[in-house]
């Protein structure tokens, strides 16, 4: 092969390989399974949006960018541009303000539209649709090395497995007994820390009945990787009836 | 390529670095490992003042030396205000918490939160006493000045004598402190001790300092250009504003 | 006393020569990194299959299969953001920066010698946890109170506290050294506004360093006063968690620019030689990093934003990390820029510098998505987050390598083989892309864990992590092709004569 072939070639494996990480970026989140609940529905669409223009500029980017390197690539008998960079001389200044100011303005335009999709989002995460106070249901979340503790209203405790009802605003109450934990529930898009005498709080509200990973996601000991339980969304029959004997 | 041992006839080369960095690892794992703390702490000595003595020699060759001592000493200044103020946070940070992070924020019962007070319940600052003390810094601020202006090195010598005074009066302010029982295992004798231990720290830097420049000064060894003394000095008057700050915060309390 | 009389020996023990303390911080830092790289490939291998047994783990010291994975994602996380990339830069800085602009060596020569041995023990006595019964195993973050006595009772935090404080001592004396020699020791005629890129950026890098390493101090003595002094910085009633996670995130966020920011002064030196172009928009770029750099002392509490900490103030800090994303893009958009009109040739050097902008942009854009506040809540603590700064991190690297191609002829004299640069650099630029990108998916697989697999979805991991372990391996037989070329072209290597490249600046006119 010629030589230039191979950098062809290589140039574009190069732009394949990016554009398809970029892809990645655009799947993200995709292998999760049971979504379920009003934060995800939310989450998952804002997330859409930073998805989609994150994708729209890196492409755009990666195809100017692949577009210079071939335009502008070195043939045989190129000569220098006259203004090619010489030793002891300081290169001529070079640009043109009105596209850097194009270029910020645009991306801060884009980006203040994003945000006010993220503060949007913080208070509707900092909001529950009927206050924090006594919620239908407040569950006390202790993490201790290295297993989850949770205390319902009416005393009872269950341990690694959380149950609640569907279609019921849940309030969490999270803290640690030791260190610093971190309470997820990814298929919720539910994280908080468990910050020793501190109270977190956190609220959902799902409607699939289902077991839902619960995680720890804060480095907590040599025991971390164990530190796992279950979110257990039942019927409101079901747990009106069971938490008092099955589940405790 | 490899760069020379003598740039422009400047001799460069000394293992002083090299020791003065190990001695300092040393002293460091003295900390885990006792009997390392004093060989560290001799290293540390005898490297820094060979590397003082052999700089001495140099000087006349060295300009950087003698143009860029002020700019350094303004960075130094600059990474120690910050450092302080990190202590400065943590004092209003742990002032604030046993002031108001009471029961309903935190999970603490009311004995413990009951248990915590600012400043340390039974602790009295002596601030007579330490007025005094505050003055004789103050002093040495105003004789560091003088030997400025007339580069007479008694002033200097008097700067030094200040500064020890100081240093020996806070350490009866702290022998008293410690009778009434305030010590490092609460939140306010932990702020207390970091701050003006780490103040006293840098007083005791700030000696050495002079005391370098005054040796330097009686051997005649000082070059006419050096910017030393100014650079010496502007980090003794850093070390009294921070006493100010610290007079102000701990002891008036003014914020 | 024969060992002082050897002449070698002595002669690197007693150097303060700019050259010589560059050529030390550059054969340090490969050492560190090799040490970063083969702990980042055992975590590799563990994780390359769910359920995989901790046999092996459990010949660790301790006994302890968790601990002993922790310490070395610890360590991992700690040599390669602190020993290896940054002190790289500074290897180059040291060598180059003196001879950009004309100065005859660094201001504080001595200072300089003391710089890098306090790094290299600093290095050392982190790393030396492993030998001495466990290095710290908390996490580069170090958050509180897991670090305390009474959860950390083994001497790894104090071997790694001790060695912070070393680099910071270090740190400290690059910093008034670097300031000093490039405000007041360039050469005559020439004006701030015509230094060259690279000296530029590591202006700045120092000034960040300075605002950022004696806060890092200070909460190192606050923590090393807890575990050996009793004092009570960090105990609960204080909230010392969060106190230390505002402490240590005030330094931790801005060090990433400190890892950043070189790397893209030496971007902006390689890209412009080899796209015979000038640096599109020069003062755009001076601007941006002003910009960037005050943002980046204002951002930290993204890190934060599911401590529970007020919500305006996640808000406000959402904002201040968004827009931080403007000067970096400002100035990848100007390096891009440079090529156009240019003739552009494709030797190593320039490849990693290409390279690095373009694995560049996928970091700089999963950063995007991260400063919101909102979407961290779900993926803080993922390998999303572990993906997201792996792609900027790995593009430093890369761009750091691209300086080791383009300086190494100015160092040895030689250029580095270019059939086995091409080789090493398919390699990496594949490797960090096949390593990284599987990761992306991972957004409800928690860092830190040895072993995943308990259930069904668990199961579907294990086929991202097995693409990431061959996208490791790939990684590191391209630096073994780097190592030996690194040996083989000091002796065998093309003769470079003065200015192989067509550089511009002075560094090549020098001897």
């Amino acid at each position: 092969m010629k030589i230039n072939t191979i950098r062809l070639f290589g140039l574009l494996a190069a732009v394949f390989a990016l554009v398809f990480s970029n892809n990645a970026l655009a799947c993200a989140s995709c292998i999760e399974t049971g979504t379920t609940g009003v934060h995800a529905e939310k989450y998952d669409q804002l997330m859409g949006w930073y998805l989609l223009i994150g994708g729209i500029v890196s492409l755009l980017v990666y195809a100017w960018f692949t577009w210079l390197l071939y335009k502008f690539r070195a043939s045989e008998g190129s000569q220098d541009p006259e203004d090619a960079p010489k030793l002891g001389e300081i290169p001529k200044h070079r640009g043109d303000p009105k596209w850097t100011w194009f270029v910020t303005v645009a991306i801060f335009a884009i980006l203040m539209g994003l945000t006010a999709g993220t503060i949007n989002m913080v208070e509707f995460y900092e909001n529950p649709e009927e206050g924090w106070g006594d919620g239908p249901l407040t569950v006390q979340v202790t993490a201790h090395r290295y297993y989850w503790e949770f205390e319902y209203p009416n005393g009872n405790k269950t341990y690694d497995n959380l149950i609640v009802p569907i279609n019921t605003i849940v309030i969490l109450e999270v803290t640690t007994d030791d260190v610093w934990h971190n309470f997820a529930v990814p298929s919720l898009r539910l994280k908080i820390d468990a910050i020793p005498h501190q109270t977190n709080v956190i609220w959902f509200d799902a409607p699939d009945v289902g077991e839902y990973p619960i995680s720890c996601m804060e480095l907590c000991g040599s025991d971390h990787t164990d530190m796992t339980g279950n979110l257990i969304l039942v019927e409101p029959e079901v747990y009106e009836n069971g938490i008092d004997e099955d589940f405790a | 390529m490899f760069g020379d041992v003598n740039v422009d006839g400047e001799v460069h080369g000394s293992i002083q670095p090299f020791l003065s960095a190990l001695g300092i690892a040393l002293l460091l794992a003295g900390l885990l490992i006792w009997p390392l703390l004093p060989v560290g702490l001799v290293l540390v000595v005898y490297s820094l003042w060979n590397w003082i003595s052999e700089e001495v020699n140099l000087w006349p060759e060295r300009s950087s030396i003698t143009t860029g001592t002020y700019p350094a000493t303004v960075i130094i200044i600059i990474a120690e205000a910050l450092l302080f103020g990190a202590f400065f946070v943590f004092w209003f940070w742990a002032k604030w918490h046993t002031l108001y992070w009471d029961s309903v924020q935190s999970d603490f019962s009311e004995e413990v939160l009951a248990g915590r007070s600012w400043p340390l319940q039974g602790v009295d600052f002596n601030l007579g006493f330490v007025a005094f003390n505050s003055l004789l810094l103050f002093v040495s601020a105003y004789t560091a000045n003088q030997y400025l202006k007339s580069t007479e090195s008694s002033w200097l010598q008097a700067t030094i004598v200040l500064g020890l005074l100081f240093l020996l009066g806070q350490g009866y302010e702290y022998y008293n402190l410690y009778i009434e029982g305030l010590d490092q295992t609460s939140s306010f004798g932990t702020a207390f001790f970091a701050l003006t231990g780490i103040h006293g720290l840098h007083v005791l830097i700030g000696i050495v300092a002079l005391s370098i420049l005054f040796w330097l000064v009686r051997s005649d060894n000082l070059s006419k250009t050096s910017q030393l003394p100014e650079s010496i000095v502007l980090y003794w008057h850093f070390v009294d504003v921070i006493w100010v700050l610290i007079l102000l915060v701990v002891y008036l309390e003014v914020i | 006393m024969n060992i002082l009389e050897n002449k070698t020996l002595n002669r690197w023990l007693t150097t303060t020569n700019h050259k010589d303390v560059g050529l030390m911080y550059f054969f340090a830092t490969l050492l560190f990194g090799f040490i970063g790289l083969l702990l980042s490939l055992l975590i590799r291998i563990q994780l390359y299959q769910p359920n995989n047994g901790t046999a092996w783990l459990d010949w660790a010291p301790g006994d302890d299969a968790g601990a002993f994975y922790n310490s070395m994602v610890t360590m991992h996380g700690a040599v390669m953001v602190l020993f290896f990339v940054s002190p790289l830069s500074f290897a180059f800085a040291n060598y180059v920066v003196p001879l950009q602009i004309g100065a005859k060596d660094m201001a504080f020569p001595r200072l300089n010698a003391l710089s890098f041995w306090t790094f290299l023990f600093g290095g050392l006595v982190a790393a030396s946890g492993f030998v001495f019964g466990g290095a710290a195993d908390v996490g580069w973050t170090f958050y509180s109170p897991l670090t305390s006595l009474e959860y950390s009772p083994g001497n790894g935090v104090n071997l790694a506290g001790a060695g912070l404080v070393l680099l910071i001592i270090s740190v400290t004396a690059s910093t008034i050294n670097f300031i000093v020699t490039i405000l007041y020791h360039r050469q005559k005629n020439m004006d701030i506004w015509d230094m060259p890129m690279f000296t530029w950026t590591m202006l700045f890098t120092v000034i960040l360093m300075l605002t950022i390493f004696p806060i890092l101090l200070a909460a190192l003595l606050m923590l090393v006063g807890d575990r050996l002094f009793e004092t009570v910085f960090f105990i609960d009633e204080n909230r010392g968690s969060i106190l230390w996670g505002h402490l240590f995130w005030f330094f931790g966020h801005p060090e990433v620019y400190v890892v950043l920011l070189p790397e893209l002064g030496m971007l902006a030196e390689i890209v412009p030689v080899f796209a015979r172009k000038p640096l599109y928009g020069k003062r755009y770029i001076i601007y941006s990093l002003i910009v960037g750099t005050v943002l980046s002392v204002i951002v930290w509490v993204h890190h934060m934003f599911i401590t529970g900490i007020d919500p305006l103030l996640r808000e406000v800090m959402s904002v201040t990390t968004e827009l931080i994303s403007i000067p970096f893009a400002v100035i990848m958009i100007c390096l891009i820029a440079t090529l156009y009109d240019g003739k552009i040739t494709f030797p190593t050097a320039n490849l990693f510098a290409l390279g690095a902008i373009g694995i560049f942009v996928i970091g700089g854009v999963t950063g995007v998505f991260l400063s919101s506040a909102a979407i961290d809540y779900h993926l803080r603590g993922t390998y999303y987050l572990v993906a997201h700064f792996h792609y900027t991190l790995g593009a430093v690297t890369l761009g750091v390598v691209a300086a080791v191609y383009y300086w190494y002829p100015l160092m040895f004299g030689r250029i580095l083989d270019e059939r086995l640069g091409k080789l090493h650099f398919w390699g990496s630029f594949f490797g960090t892309i096949l390593t990284m990108t599987p990761l992306f998916y991972l957004t409800d697989m928690p860092r830190r864990i040895y072993v995943y697999g308990a259930n069904e979805h668990e199961l579907v991991w294990g086929d991202y992590h097995f693409w990431a372990t061959i996208g490791a391996f790939v990684v590191f037989v391209a630096q073994l092709i780097f190592l030996y070329n690194l040996i083989r072209s000091y002796s065998h290597g093309r003769e470079a004569g003065s200015n192989p490249w067509n550089g511009s600046t002075q560094e090549w006119g020098s001897e």
